[in-house]
């Protein structure tokens, strides 16, 4: 029964619809908002790891004070007033030009200071800070356990290559924008479940199916998993786009360094590499899409029109996108930060941009326990799954009040 | 006034649902008889421009139609085989938002006599999603001969009516057909019988057969027969055009439509409409494997 | 005609009890308006008002003088607790003293952000003429044209109220009865997006007038004389009009946009005659296009109807000729396109 259903929703003009609107979107996103500064990232990148690729077995202080120096050196050079008319002309060592071999140089500089001893003094100082905080914080239980929490997530050795994050920060700050791409998927799959889940009643075959003995639960549960393989499929697409992409930005190595090799993840707490990052990205999503399909299921077991029920279905989701977009456009107002960073702990639909829970530590308290809010986030989605596609079913297909 | 059909053929792909039909039509109640996927709501959607021939055209008193535009629309009146309507409207809206459509004067008293017509003044108020099918049709119909329609196309006019109300629809049509052409498209024979002027067979959108009812009749006048048999079993039914089976004390009595006489105990018959569909529209299982082949 | 147009209104507004709705809706918006439409700065407003109050009393001349006396003694202050932290935490003063200083300086540290935004203010003001440079306590009119942007709501209630319009002859499967009416083409087609857009611009009116109302009972209309440029650094190409003139000017377009988006929402609700189709490509359309307005070359900004619901392209007065000449071209196209599908056979 499950090919049944997803035939029929591929034969669908909503599907192809939907489909053409998705790959449209991704193109301009990927290929006309990001295209420009990634490729000049990616060949950035690639001139720096093949200058960096001679110091390879020099001790880590000597190379840092090495590259220093020849940035010092090439800073000098480069601003001294003789010098203007050749540093874009006259042929570099390792750029096209000495402005190139510079700005390369200082890169190279830069990221070697921040993964060979930025981070490492910085994972220190976090880890310093947290045991002096125990020691005077040592009545209360709870803060306790959050600074041996913090503590633990951070006092962690981390094997960094040495290759530079540059198109790495680059496209991972592009993710944003595919954040917009993520409202778009999941307006795709609440149409298809407002429309997978009336349709029986929209083609005046309700009579007929509901009065068979698989017409009602079991259906249900076919149309249900038929959705979850849909936003799984699309998922799985997006994804594997995306990782194709980042490849191609980022060359296939980077995706296996740790996610903090990228400046802007240095507080992340979590061991993950930028390839896990990208699935962690995708497997939130599709929570949140799982979660879309459950509201979705729920409203329309009580509202038996499409477009109502997705009319419906939406508001919440658009609550939601008001408190996310809330606390990107008002970060300084502290009445919006405060009631909106609770509410925030119940909202799947900040699974649209997740950067911000790979940024920082971030617990809450869950039972005298300090729980990361990523944790209680997902928890709270897989509820509202299960809580909706209960009542859903139990309520599928039973008929409605007559009216005179 | 004339309504004529000059070579009207559409082709939907491969298939051609209407092929170079012409006919010409003058006042009275015209039957389209004929099996499904014969061409007869394509025939329909042609007339009321709801679908563009691919060659041919049909002209109204010498003028096309589809140059007419909303001036030919103002004579008609149609009921489709299915339709829907506002479900949240009363009948009375219903008739009133279409008289607005129509531009049909004195709407209110127009509104009162035709769903008195109908025999739907009691439910005049009530809404149209909860009416039965066969309250749906009627209000449909209703509709239909709203402004006084000068061509008024019925398509299964009767699907979903009880007898009394069939019987009701049927001396309506009558009542109104002066003055007027009516072409309905039906399966139940026995309607064309009681209504219909002149009969048009179709066939794989070709015209077989056109005429007044009892020129149709004459063209089957000694093709049908009656015959005792002992039996009827499968072979019979395939090997004939068995119209009828009725049990006897030793056997059955069969009226069977056949070109030549079927047995030796077979007696010709008169010929009835029901017949003459038979004759044209069914198959034995010979001429089927001929046709397939 | 009129006959038409007034059932189809009916049926947009009325029937099924969809005035209710409209009723419950534009409460949710009231109610969302007054919650979130308030005093939104990193500063003291109490301190900025202090800052406006001593330089309207203070002549023109003398302004830029207190300006510069006032940031340097910030500035000394700030700089002074600077050295006192570092000074404490190299064991040079005591606790006591430490926290002596840095008392005294809270009142600086307090002031500091609420001037920021008074010299903003003043070097903004150095390109007005002098009758334009008035010092009024502009924070409240700030909110307002904070809180004025793209309205969901607004563009919630045009998907759910104008979709059906079109769409719903389809899924009743009433459209085979009137396509073959004398008036159920053209005239139907007219009627209809008559009604779609009288709704639309009854409705955007409303719901300007709303947030104009709560802005007036939560903050008052006193300053809405001043000048447009003393409050927007991006408007100085605009003609010298009052704010009240220009949050005219700026609904007067608003509503001609949301007009657009009804005929938008009719165009597509014809071609695609699915109402869940029509509401997603409606928001692919015009919704998606304006969450990733910061992301599309500017000139698509500039003619998009996603950046006209918004009600933030009059920034000059080209932009409002521009905003004009793209009101009259989608309509123009959506309204012919419409007529042309809507009677197609």
């Amino acid at each position: 029964m499950i090919k049944f259903e997803l035939l029929r929703m591929l034969k669908s003009r909503l599907v192809w619809v939907a489909a053409a609107v998705l790959v449209i979107y991704y193109v301009v996103i990927t290929g006309f908002i990001a295209g420009g500064s990634m490729n000049s990232a990616r060949n950035t990148d690639k001139q720096i790891n093949t200058y960096l690729a001679q110091f390879d077995e020099m001790d880590k202080d000597v190379l840092i004070e090495t590259l220093q120096n020849k940035a010092l050196e090439l800073t000098e050079f480069v601003f001294a007033p003789e010098n203007a008319d050749r540093i874009h002309t006259e042929k570099g060592h390792y750029g096209a030009t000495l402005m190139e071999d510079f700005v390369i140089t200082v890169n190279a500089a830069e990221t070697v200071q921040y993964l060979l001893r930025d981070y490492p003094e910085k994972m220190t100082e976090i880890v310093n800070r947290s045991r002096e905080a125990i020691s005077r914080l040592s009545e209360n239980e709870y803060a306790v356990k959050e600074q041996q929490k913090i503590i633990s997530q951070y006092n962690r050795v981390r094997h960094f290559g040495l290759r530079s994050g540059k198109a790495a920060a680059t496209w991972l700050s592009m993710q944003n924008n595919y954040s917009y791409f993520g409202i778009l998927l999941m307006l795709v799959i609440l149409m298809l479940s407002a429309e997978c889940f009336t349709c029986e009643y929209s083609r005046g075959m309700n009579g007929m199916v509901f009065a068979t003995p698989n017409g009602r639960l079991k259906l249900f549960l076919v149309k249900l998993s038929a959705m979850m393989i849909v936003a799984a499929a699309t998922v799985f697409l997006y994804a594997a786009a995306d990782i194709v992409t980042s490849i191609y930005y980022m060359g296939a190595e980077m995706l296996g360094e740790p996610l903090q090799a990228v400046s802007e993840f240095l507080g992340c707490p979590f061991s993950i590499t930028i390839l896990g990052y990208i699935a962690a990205k995708h497997m939130l999503l599709l929570f949140l899409l799982f979660t879309v399909i459950g509201v979705s299921a729920l409203v329309c077991s009580f509202i038996k029109h499409g477009f109502a029920a997705a009319a419906v279905s939406v508001l919440p989701y658009m609550a939601g996108f008001f408190v996310w977009r809330n606390l990107l456009i008002h970060p300084d107002d502290v009445f919006v930060l405060e009631s909106l960073s609770q509410l925030r702990l119940w909202m799947p639909v900040c699974f649209i941009d997740i950067n911000y829970y790979f940024k920082k530590f971030d617990c809450v308290e869950f039972c005298g326990t300090p729980t990361e809010r990523l944790t209680i986030c997902i928890a709270v989605s897989v509820l509202i799954f299960t809580l909706t596609t209960i009542l859903a079913a139990s309520r599928y297909g039973k008929p409605g009040r007559l009216k005179g | 006034m004339e309504l004529r059909f000059d070579s009207v053929t559409k082709k939907y792909g491969k298939k051609l649902a209407l092929d170079g039909f012409t006919l010409t039509l003058n006042e009275g109640v015209y039957a389209l008889l004929g099996p499904n996927g014969a061409g007869k709501t394509t025939l329909m959607n042609c007339i009321t421009d709801r679908i563009r021939p691919t060659s041919g055209a049909v002209f109204w008193n010498g003028e096309d139609t589809r140059k007419m535009g909303a001036r030919f629309r103002a004579k008609l009146g149609y009921l489709p085989q299915s339709f829907g309507l506002y479900p949240s409207f009363t009948a009375k809206q219903m008739m009133e938002y279409f008289s607005k459509l129509k531009n049909v004067r004195n709407a209110a008293e127009e509104t009162t006599r035709l769903l008195e017509l109908v025999n739907l003044t009691e439910d005049a108020n009530c809404k149209v999603g909860g009416f039965s099918g066969g309250m749906l049709r009627r209000l449909g119909i209703a509709i239909a001969l709203l402004g006084a329609p000068e061509v008024l196309i019925l398509d299964e006019p009767t699907a979903g009516l009880d007898p009394k109300e069939r019987i009701r629809f049927c001396n309506l049509i009558n009542e109104i057909s002066e003055n007027r052409i009516v072409i309905f498209a039906t399966h139940i024979v026995s309607d064309v019988e009681a209504i219909a002027k002149e009969a048009v067979l179709l066939r794989g959108g070709k015209i077989i057969l056109s005429g007044d009812l009892q020129t149709l009749i004459n063209s089957v006048y000694e093709k049908v027969w009656l015959s005792d048999q002992p039996n009827s079993d499968e072979a019979l039914q395939n090997d004939f055009r068995i119209s009828n089976i009725n049990k006897t004390e030793n056997g059955v009595s069969l009226r069977i439509v056949s070109d030549g006489k079927p047995f030796d105990n077979a007696v010709r018959t008169t010929p009835s409409l029901d017949d003459v569909y038979l004759y044209y529209f069914a198959e034995t299982a010979e001429e089927e494997n001929e046709r397939t082949d | 005609m009129s006959g038409l147009i007034k059932s189809e209104m009916y049926k947009l507004l009325l029937d099924r009890k969809k005035w209710l709705l409209i009723i419950i809706a534009f409460g949710i918006k009231c109610t969302f308006a007054f919650f979130t439409m308030r005093i939104n700065v990193g500063f003291s407003a109490g301190i900025y008002r202090e800052y406006i109050n001593i330089l309207s009393e203070t002549p023109e001349e003398n302004r830029g003088e207190y300006i510069e006396k006032e940031k340097c003694r910030l500035e000394e202050i700030i700089s002074a607790k600077a050295q006192t932290e570092s000074d404490y935490h190299n064991d040079i003063i005591s606790l006591d003293e430490f926290k002596a200083y840095m008392n005294s300086y809270y009142d600086a540290e307090h002031k500091q952000p609420a001037f920021e935004a008074i010299l903003e203010k003043y070097q903004r003001y150095s390109e007005l003429p002098d009758e334009e440079r008035i010092y009024y306590y502009d924070l409240d009119i700030q909110a307002l044209l904070g809180y004025l942007g793209f309205d969901y709501f607004l563009f919630l209630f045009a998907v759910i109220f104008i979709v059906p319009c079109f769409c719903g002859e389809y899924s009743c499967g009433i459209h085979p009865l009137i396509s073959v009416t004398e008036n159920g083409r053209g005239k139907l087609y007219f009627a209809k997006i008559t009604a779609a857009i009288f709704v639309m611009a009854i409705i955007s009116l409303m719901f300007c007038t709303a947030d104009f109302a709560i802005y007036g009972i939560k903050f008052g209309f006193e300053n809405c004389g001043m000048p447009i440029q003393t409050v927007r650094r991006t408007l100085f190409n605009f003609p010298a009009i009052s704010i009240a003139q220009y949050l005219v000017l700026n609904t007067v377009i608003k509503v001609l946009f949301d007009v657009c988006l009804a005929t938008v929402i009719c165009l597509m609700s014809v071609l695609l005659k699915s109402a869940i189709l029509t509401a997603f490509a409606v928001a692919a359309a015009v919704l998606m296009p304006w969450l990733m307005n910061s992301l599309l070359p500017q000139w698509i900004n500039r003619i998009s109807v996603g950046a006209g619901l918004s009600g933030t392209l009059l920034t000059c007065s080209e932009n409002v000729l521009l905003a004009v000449l793209s009101i009259v071209f989608h309509m123009i196209i959506t309204v012919m396109l419409g007529y042309i599908l809507w009677c197609r056979t």
